[in-house]
């Protein structure tokens, strides 16, 4: 291998590193495929003329920033910021179907936020915030919030009750991110055709 | 300027049909579809914009990519191929295209004949 070599082999590997890097969010065999397909590329075209360098090459693919930027998703296809914050406000600004689903999400959402109170009000009346059940026959007596012990009853759920209401919360907030995603995902299909 | 803007715009709406046309009955690699296209004349696909315009109609289910070791070559190639969807759609674009291009010419003709009289 001579020094050129050595030389050309390393900027290939270079832009391809940049190009790997540029692609993170890229599913990794999509990603590898890109790269294999470049580095195929690089190879076919000094075959067919020995005399062209590496360099010139990659010089005609583009920067690798700017290469990599197209195979990314069309930034112009959504206008939405992504994430839940996003679809809710194209919800608002959205079309018929926008009204309903922005009130089901806000539904969703304070349902969601009770729970998150349930949760802080059991932080904060830990002796008063829970379920109870008989001690001695083990039916439900009460659940609730400041409630008052009761001596025939205790309480079982104890501090299970944070994280089991947050997980409630997380749960809703995934399900209505999911939704939405769905219907952003079906008007994408509708405009696009 | 104006003029250049336009351009790049019409290809880059030409580019996907021309890429499925010529898929259309063989399947080939990225360097010998440009070639194939630009050979053509008109369109001037680039290299940096073949492959990922490849890559999306891959991803869309348009076309189908399959890695071959041919003995002429010190690497693999991507060979690609027009999926069944693709061949429907091709052969929608084409008959758009036909009738889009009769409605062009027609117009260009009359205005051509309005200009001389």
């Amino acid at each position: 291998m001579t020094e050129h070599d050595v030389r050309a082999d390393v900027e290939l590997e270079s832009y391809l590193l940049r190009l790997a890097a540029e692609l993170a969010t890229v599913p990794e065999l999509e990603r590898s495929d890109i790269l294999m397909e470049t580095r195929s590329h690089v190879a076919e075209r000094i075959r067919r003329a020995p005399a062209t360098t590496v360099q010139q090459v990659l010089v005609d693919l583009g920067p690798p920033e700017e290469y990599a930027h197209r195979f990314l998703p069309d930034a112009s296809m959504s206008t939405a910021e992504p994430g839940t914050l996003g679809d809710i406000a194209a919800l608002a600004t959205g079309g018929w179907l926008a009204m309903p689903l922005l009130l089901l999400v806000m539904l969703a959402y304070a349902i969601a936020g009770l729970w998150v109170i349930v949760a802080l009000i059991k932080i904060g009346d830990p002796a008063g915030t829970g379920v109870w059940v008989d001690r001695t026959s083990g039916h439900l007596v009460s659940a609730g919030l400041g409630m008052k012990a009761n001596v025939d009853a205790r309480e079982v759920i104890g501090y299970w009750l944070v994280p089991i209401c947050l997980g409630i919360a997380y749960g809703i907030h995934r399900a209505i991110a999911a939704l939405l995603r769905r219907v952003r995902r079906n008007a994408g299909r509708t405009t696009g055709e | 300027m104006a003029l250049n803007a336009w351009k790049a715009q019409l290809r880059k709406g030409a580019a996907e049909l021309a890429v499925l046309a010529a898929l259309d009955h063989e399947e080939s690699y990225g360097l010998v579809l440009l070639e194939r296209i630009n050979a053509a004349g008109g369109l001037d696909l680039s290299e940096g914009t073949i492959y990922p315009l490849l890559n999306r109609l891959q991803k869309e289910g348009k076309i189908r990519g399959r890695w071959e070791e041919d003995p002429d070559a010190t690497h693999p190639r991507k060979y690609y191929g027009l999926t069944g969807e693709g061949s429907a759609l091709l052969a929608g674009m084409r008959a758009e295209w036909t009738q889009f291009e009769a409605g062009m010419r027609q117009l260009l003709d009359a205005e051509g004949r309005h200009d001389r009289t």
